[in-house]
């Protein structure tokens, strides 16, 4: 029973997100940018979690195809990406649990993933032909997606979620 | 040795099970794309719907504290307007072409002679510029008809139909390309045609303008309907900065909008005939 505890929560948690992300934030958009609220919650389970990630990644690449794109499968592939570069980075850069290290750690992570997964979709976009606008305003875009991303780092970490015994970074 | 050999097999065996599902989950979903997106739309429907009121109400409350600086911006560019406007009335009382044109164009708009299916917006895609509205196939709508807003303004065009819902992809889309005709020209009787194209994250551009064709700042535009998607005669949006390039074979223009999709709650679809 509690096996399938952690899954059901990071579904309903992606689907939230994903209804948030189309139905309430385009109010609150700056120069026509919203964050990508499904990415950030994916992204922070990368960055503390080590489980369930095969199926976040597909549950939250689901949500994003349906909700926004034209073709299934691009989103997740485009989120398996990054799963795959966040485990590179945790190969190469030794996870600190100092603060301050651990903010800054997440902080570049975010940008280089959001940076990177932009990119992909962008090729995406010229193979699927979909629109896809890449300007200035991506710049508001990457700001915007990191404030909440380390509201919600944050957050994550002040519910007391992520710290747990053996120095392990754990959701629940 | 053996134990490890064994256990990494096992992984292998499971990380290819596990691909092998969703790949086959991803292909199955894509050859039933219509029915699982009209399915799980219709299942997200009243959530969506009723976060959609919700960010309204919401960004109602913090709009006046959010864009303080925008408002007295807007106040100092309606006084400039309002100004503009009264000279306006003057030139138009003088130029009897200029306002029959003018007249006629907005008549038009408002008596085209059209049939309705009114729809609520559920959900918006800003960074693709696509919206979805709560009516689909079932309610009689096709691919290609055209949505707009009250008063007759422009909002996209149904490109995907679904059982129940329909997407909507909007004029600022980047793949959107609209004929229009240029109203309140004032130097020939005939009308000034041009392009209305999508530029992504809510704007568009005027495009296509004859050079040698005189457009100014302010002046209206409306659908032609030479491209037989859009009737003729919706209103589309002012125009803003010329430019203008003797280099170049046409102008091209900014385009104000009308209305802000963000705006918006309930559209009409307007049917084939």
């Amino acid at each position: 029973m509690v096996k399938f505890i952690r899954p059901l929560i990071i579904t309903v948690l992606l689907y939230c997100a994903a209804l948030v992300q189309v139905g309430f934030l385009p109010r609150f958009a700056i120069a026509g940018q919203t964050p990508n609220l499904v990415f950030i919650i994916f992204f922070i389970l990368v960055f503390f979690e080590d489980d369930y990630l095969f199926f976040a990644a597909a549950i939250g690449g689901f949500l994003l195809d349906i909700f926004f794109f034209p073709v299934i499968g691009i989103s997740i592939v485009g989120l398996y990406a990054v799963w795959g570069l966040q485990k590179a980075n945790a190969h190469f850069f030794k996870k600190s649990h100092e603060s301050r290290i651990l903010a800054a750690n997440f902080v570049l992570s975010f940008l280089m993933s959001f940076i990177f997964y932009t990119i992909l979709f962008f090729v995406f976009s010229l193979i699927f032909h979909f629109p896809f606008t890449l300007s200035w305003t991506f710049l508001i875009a990457v700001s915007y997606n990191l404030i909440v991303a380390y509201i919600g780092f944050t957050l994550f970490r002040q519910l007391g979620w992520a710290a747990q015994e053996h120095n392990q970074l754990k959701l629940f | 040795m053996q134990v490890y050999l064994k256990k990494q097999n096992f992984f292998f065996r499971k990380a290819v099970v596990r691909i092998g599902i969703l790949l086959i989950a991803v292909v199955a979903l894509n050859i039933f794309q219509l029915q699982a997106k009209n399915i799980f739309l219709g299942a997200s429907s009243p959530l969506s719907a009723a976060l959609w009121q919700t960010s309204g109400n919401v960004s109602g409350v913090f709009a006046p504290f959010l864009n303080v600086k925008k408002i007295q911006s807007d106040n100092v560019a309606l006084q400039a307007e309002n100004q503009k406007l009264l000279s306006e009335i003057l030139i138009l009382k003088d130029s009897n072409v200029y306002y029959q044109e003018y007249q006629s164009a907005l008549q038009n708009a408002r008596t085209l002679n059209m049939t309705l299916k009114p729809a609520q917006v559920t959900g918006l895609d800003i960074a693709h510029d696509m919206a979805t509205i709560n009516k689909g196939s079932a309610d009689g709508i096709s691919e290609n008809m055209a949505v707009m807003v009250g008063q007759n303004i422009i909002y996209g065009k149904i490109v995907r139909a679904y059982k129940d819902f329909s997407e909507v992809m909007l004029v600022s889309n980047k793949q959107s390309v609209i004929d229009v005709k240029i109203i309140g020209t004032s130097d020939n009787k005939n009308f000034i045609y041009g392009a209305v194209k999508g530029l992504g994250n809510l704007g568009f551009f005027l495009d296509l303008v004859d050079s040698n064709s005189h457009i100014e700042e302010g002046q209206a535009l409306a659908t032609s309907g030479l491209d037989g998607t859009f009737p003729s005669g919706l209103l589309v949006g002012n125009i803003g900065t010329v430019d203008h390039n003797d280099l170049k074979p046409f102008q091209t223009a900014s385009v104000k909008l009308l209305v802000a999709p963000q705006n918006v709650e309930n559209v009409f679809v307007v049917m084939k005939k």
